[in-house]
Formats: structure tokens, sequence, C-alpha cells
């Protein structure tokens, strides 16, 4: 019985193993590959004096944050 | 941009050192006599190395030059450093936001990660168009 119980501690132990391994897999898939990811709304507010080319009711707006270097 | 359906913003987040801030300054100067985006291009085009002497005051200057800008408004408006207050109100916003690196292109709130190709921000600017 002591021998079973061992076992199954083994199993549960193995299995939280593997699941955590998927788990750092699939981040680190996820980066390498790249997509997309929410950045906070205030990101999206321009000040008066921000630089646009476009319309203002153009239903796709870019915005670079970017370093002349 | 022509058909209307995508609009661009540029912002500064100048934060690899001096160069960076002297460049965005300058090409809040040339936005003064309404030619932003031009100085904006001409910047990078000159672009050699980092804090190595590409954004030198004499540089800067001499850009202006080049786009025809008033040089005595241009070198007043850098020596006054009036935009300096701007730039680095983009830069702290960008910083207070979470925007770690350039360029940090967002499509409609969506950070575009990994590659900067054109296909990957064509690709997302169609998926955005699509409703994606």
């Amino acid at each position: 019985m002591e021998n079973r119980n061992r076992l199954w501690i083994m199993l549960g132990a193995g299995g939280v193993a593997v699941a955590i391994a998927v788990a750092v897999i699939a981040v680190v898939a996820l980066n390498l590959a790249g997509g997309s990811e929410a950045t906070p709304a205030a990101a999206e507010e321009f000040p008066p004096y921000a630089h646009i080319i476009g319309e203002a009711d153009a239903p796709v707006t870019v915005v670079e944050f970017g370093d002349f270097q | 941009m022509d058909s209307g359906d995508v609009r661009f913003v540029y912002r500064h987040f100048a934060f690899l050192g001096e160069e960076s801030v002297w460049a965005a300054e300058a090409s809040e100067c040339a936005s003064e006599q309404g030619k932003f985006w031009e100085y904006h291009d001409i910047l990078y085009e000159r672009w050699v190395g980092t804090n190595v002497g590409a954004y030198s005051y004499n540089n800067l200057v001499g850009f202006a030059d080049i786009l025809e800008l008033d040089s005595q408004q241009f070198a007043g408006c850098m020596n006054e450093r009036k935009y300096l207050d701007r730039v680095r109100g983009d830069s702290e916003f960008a910083d207070d936001n979470g925007i770690t690196s350039t360029p940090w292109v967002l499509i409609n709130g969506e950070r575009v990660r990994g590659s900067t190709d054109y296909g990957v921000f064509r690709d997302a600017i169609e998926a955005a168009l699509a409703g994606n």
C-alpha cells in the first residue's frame, strides 16, 4: 500500500512538472514568434502637439514611440 | 494613409542619451517651421551610430540648412532649448506607460512585436482594418 501511495505521489509531481514546462515553453514561443500585446490606453491619447499624418477618423491608428538614434 | 484608412502618429522616446534628446529637440524646432517630417527623415538618413556625434549641434544645424530652414530661427530655438520640456514630457509619458525600447509601435492600441519588417506592419494594419 505504501508503495502504491508513493507511486501516485511521484506521478502527481511528474504531472505538475510537465504542466509547468509546457507553460514556460508556450510563453517563450509566443515571445519569439511576435504577436501583439495590449499597452495602457493612455498611450493612445495624444497631446495637441503630437505629429500626425492622416485623417482623424481613420479606422487604424499607428503610433510610433521613436528615438532618432 | 492616402485612402484615409490609416493615420500615423510619431512621439518621442528619447532614451539613448544626449544626442537622442538633441535630435528630438531639433525635430521640434524644424516642426516650428513646418518641416517636422522632412527633418525626421533626414535624421534617420544621417544616423551613423549612437552617441558618436551624428547629432552634434553643428550637424543638427547643418540638417536644417539642407532643408532650407530659417537658420537664425532654428539656431535660436536650439540655443534656447525651447522644446526640451516637450521632449522630456513625451519620453516620461512613454516611460510611465511601460515602453522600454524603440521603435515601439502600436496599431489601434496593440503593440506590434517581433520583426520591424514592412510586411509585419502591413499585415498588422490589414488585420486591424479587417477588424481582427
